[in-house]
């Protein structure tokens, strides 16, 4: 109700109390209709007074109590209305409640009772809405791979539209989504992180301190997994198993079947058990343990036995060489793929290099750039490499210093060498120097970009030394065709761990996995130049030119493994009670209204002074 | 009492001449210095010594009395001229109450005093309080219609008066000392005692004649009830229960011996009258009583 009151706007803040004014006429009314005192005229007034004034004299005290009381009521009511009375009565607290699921993979493990543990984390988080729902709004969300909304904020949930379209569980979505999020709702909110599985020790303080509490719904069976695949033997694994093992059997078998003994497992604070093999598995070989569990993710792993690789190799030379052949010969069913390796003359060998795994370059001394690939220098000479050679004439040479500590030289018996043709070299820096003669460095090992190197720079016939004839030269050779023809770090791994960062060899191609006549796309890893291998658990090849290499991915302690009880279920806390004021003014104003009524009357009838 | 009854009937007034003579008879001689009178004056007779005071004539100084005892003493002597009917009536708001029947009764009084001593022969002075106008003065036979109809004129007051001063103001106007007859209802602020006791200390035989109406002591309980004084106009609401109403018969009742018994210590004479009263049986209670005799 709004008047103009002298050009502004006069309002009221309660203006039912204006309802009030109607009792203006009514009074007046009254006024008009009271009840007038009937008229007596006396002699002599003096003599009244005397009256009266012995009445009021024999009720003296009762006339002064109650004046009194009546003055203290009076007061202490008016003091009452100024203070601003009201009724506070308590409210049950409302809020929202947000209640969001623990949707990840891991919840697919299954519990004590078969089921699968995303069930149990759905009825409990029905129930809790059920009850929430008495205190004010419920909305559910899940978190899978990230957070997501099932059911907006509401007072009247329907299961099957609110959990009966969930979904299955998938993902692993971080509870940083969860407690980020939580900043965003309203504090006054409650949220509840309905979960199958207890959160770590961080993860339960950042929870409470985001004031997110946790709820836990079913119980994960015992189970067991696969945490680590070493190869400790040739024909044996050694094999990690984490969590419940009792009743457990370690088998690893192939397409053909099994390829050991079932391996029952005990409680062991290492966790490890070997495995004899009795043959080298097939392609398909796999270590199963036995029998599966609640969380079966875990209990299988694909392996890859490692065969010992054989490179090919590319020999470049102008003429006879008796040494490097008798070597390649004795190392042709282990290391060197005879049937694949070549030979060629100086002038074609450049556009011929990508198909092999090693080039060995005997006594070419025209200096030219080499082509990506690995290569070792028998007495040639090449340019863009840290390594310097000073002239191309062949002079004789002494060792001087052998690198000790490198195993590749430092078991060779060196004393005896005679070099009558060897090469003047210069430089230090970037590459290192295994031994040095009295031209310079004599053998080197080095990078140049796409190209890894071995240079022992002498003419290795036996015409000029007699290196050729010493048992030091095939050891050289040897490994510096395991050290050259293999990438270096990747030597006996039989199964990757899934995600993990995939490095390329020399003329692998990146992108893809092939599996089976599927393939399996890859995402370059962003810190580094190698790529993530799939969330697939399986054997992959790595396509390339020529065979390609296999490859075994499982997921080796599953970060979803049910280790631990689930948290208990939680009693939603109340919220804070609220409380309602309703002035009180009324009462007291109608009481001091009576009181002055009262008083006004027992004035005019002299009862009170 | 009717307020419209005439003061005086023929009847009355024959009773009354009746009763004047029959009254005189008791007494000695001719009116004009038969009448022995307690005013005291210059007549022949010693009557008592009194304190001089100034402005007394020298001539009258005892002087042997001086010489004996040291005082200045003035001789008195009785006077010997005929008393003067002084009547005095309340024509205060209290007296017209009830119909004005205690007025009407009082001017009857009045009246009834006056005509005996007109047929006496003696000076009668009618005048009304409080103040009144100043005494108006009437003497022999002849002029007794006329202070009846004087008497009959007297109205009631709305002026309010002091009574020392109403009293003062009237018998100053009054040459000579005589007989004062103060009629009222003595309901009064100031202590009328007082001032009758002045008149008597001026040299006035003051009679006390009280009017009284049965219709004062009748009140009516009430709730609420506005009393308002008949003098004065002020008022005062109260609720007038029985034992109230019957208190203030009894204040009234010991007002009214109060006043006697201190009229009595005054030796003023005082007589009670009843509005209802037979007025020729008060003319001869006051007969009796010397109430025109000084």
């Amino acid at each position: 109700m709004v008047f103009p009151f002298f050009g502004e706007t006069l309002a009221f803040a309660h203006p039912e109390w204006l309802r009030a004014l109607f009792l203006v006429p009514v009074l007046l009314v009254l006024w008009f209709l009271r009840r007038r005192p009937e008229e007596r005229l006396v002699p002599w007034l003096p003599l009244w007074d005397r009256v009266f004034a012995e009445r009021r004299a024999r009720s003296g005290w009762i006339r002064r109590l109650l004046s009194f009381l009546i003055a203290a009521v009076t007061l202490g009511l008016g003091i009452l209305i100024v203070a601003g009375p009201y009724f506070a009565r308590s409210q049950r607290g409302r809020g929202d409640t947000i209640l969001v699921l623990d949707g990840r993979y891991p919840t697919r493990a299954l519990s004590s009772d078969g089921r699968p543990l995303f069930e149990h984390v759905r009825e409990e988080a029905w129930a809790l809405a059920q009850t929430a729902i008495q205190d004010g709004g419920v909305s559910l969300g899940i978190l899978r791979e990230h957070l997501e909304v099932l059911s907006p904020p509401s007072d009247t949930l329907v299961e099957t539209e609110a959990l009966a379209d969930a979904g299955a569980p998938r993902g692993f979505g971080s509870l940083d989504a969860l407690i980020e999020a939580r900043t965003l709702w309203p504090s006054s909110s409650r949220v509840l992180w309905v979960t199958a599985h207890s959160p770590s020790e961080s993860e339960m303080v950042a929870l409470g301190d985001a004031r997110i509490l946790v709820a836990g719904a079913g119980n994960p069976a015992p189970q067991a997994g696969i945490m680590e695949v070493t190869q400790s033997g040739d024909l044996e694994l050694t094999v990690r198993v984490a969590g419940s093992v009792e009743n457990r059997t370690l088998v690893v078998g192939d397409e053909s079947g099994p390829v050991c003994k079932p391996r029952p497992l005990r409680e062991d604070p290492t966790g490890s058990v070997k495995i004899a093999l009795d043959r080298v598995p097939g392609t398909l070989a796999e270590v199963v343990l036995e029998p599966r569990d609640g969380f079966v993710e875990d209990d299988r792993v694909p392996l890859v036995w490692p065969v010992a690789s054989r490179s090919r190799v590319l020999i470049v030379a102008s003429a006879t060489t008796p040494a490097l052949d008798a070597f390649l010969a004795s190392v042709a069913g282990e290391d060197v793929d005879i049937a694949a390796s070549g030979r060629t003359e100086a002038n074609a060998w450049r556009e011929l290099a990508a198909n092999y795994d090693l080039v060995i370059l005997v006594n070419q001394t025209e200096a030219l750039p080499l082509p990506a690939g690995n290569y070792l220098l028998l007495g040639s000479r090449a340019v863009d490499l840290p390594l310097e050679f000073a002239g191309e004439e062949f002079r004789p040479a002494e060792i001087t210093e052998v690198e000790s500590t490198d195993p590749l030289v430092r078991a060779l018996d060196l004393s005896g060498i005679r070099i009558e043709r060897a090469l003047t070299t210069r430089g230090d820096t970037g590459v290192e120097v295994l031994i040095r003669s009295s031209l310079g460095p004599l053998l080197v090992r080095g990078t140049s970009g796409p190209r890894r190197f071995l240079s022992l720079s002498l003419d290795i016939s036996t015409a000029h030394t007699n290196l050729a004839l010493l048992p030091a030269l095939p050891l050289i050779l040897r490994a510096a065709l395991r050290e050259l023809a293999q990438p270096p770090g990747d030597e006996g791994i039989l199964v990757h761990r899934i995600d993990s960062p995939l490095p390329l060899r020399a003329g692998e191609k990146g992108g893809w996995l092939g599996s089976g006549d599927s393939t399996t796309p890859l995402e370059r890893d962003e810190t580094a130049e190698t790529w993530r291998l799939p969330w697939k658990v399986g054997h992959f090849t790595v396509p390339r030119e020529g065979p390609a290499r296999r490859l075994a991915v499982a997921w080796l302690d599953h970060p979803a493994r049910p280790t631990a009880q689930s948290p208990k279920a939680v009693i939603l806390p109340p919220f804070p009670s609220g409380e309602s004021r309703e002035s009180a003014r009324l009462p007291f104003v109608a009481s001091l209204a009576i009181l002055l009524i009262l008083g006004w009357i027992l004035f005019h009838r002299d009862a009170i002074d | 009492m009717n307020p419209r009854t005439p003061l005086l009937t023929p009847e009355l007034l024959a009773r009354l001449e009746r009763l004047e003579l029959s009254v005189r008879r008791l007494a000695r001689g001719d009116p004009r210095g038969e009448i022995a009178t307690r005013q005291r004056g210059h007549g022949l007779l010693f009557q008592d010594h009194r304190p001089y005071v100034p402005g007394d004539d020298p001539r009258l100084l005892d002087w042997n009395a001086y010489l004996r005892l040291g005082e200045l003493l003035v001789r008195e002597a009785a006077a010997e001229e005929s008393p003067r009917l002084v009547c005095l009536v309340d024509v205060s708001r209290s007296m017209s109450m009830h119909d004005g029947r205690k007025l009407h009764f009082a001017k009857r009084v009045a009246a009834a005093l006056g005509a005996v001593s007109l047929l006496r022969g003696q000076a009668v002075s009618i005048a009304v309080f409080p103040l009144g106008r100043e005494p108006a003065s009437y003497f022999g036979r002849e002029q007794l219609w006329s202070y009846l109809e004087a008497v009959s004129a007297i109205r009631d007051s709305e002026v309010r008066g002091e009574w020392n001063s109403s009293l003062e103001a009237v018998l100053r106007a009054t040459r000579s000392r005589g007989i004062a007859c103060v009629i009222s209802d003595f309901f009064a602020e100031a202590d009328p005692v007082r001032a009758l006791a002045q008149l008597r200390r001026r040299g006035f035989s003051t009679k006390a004649i009280e009017i009284i109406d049965d219709e004062d002591e009748r009140i009516a309980p009430g709730e609420r009830v506005l009393l308002r004084d008949a003098e004065t106009g002020r008022v005062r609401q109260e609720k007038l229960d029985s034992a109230s109403v019957r208190r203030y018969v009894q204040l009234l009742r010991e007002h009214r011996e109060r006043l006697q018994t201190q009229l009595k210590a005054e030796r003023i004479a005082h007589r009670r009258a009843n509005t209802t009263d037979d007025l020729e049986s008060v003319m001869v209670d006051l007969l009796r009583q010397g109430t025109l005799s000084d």
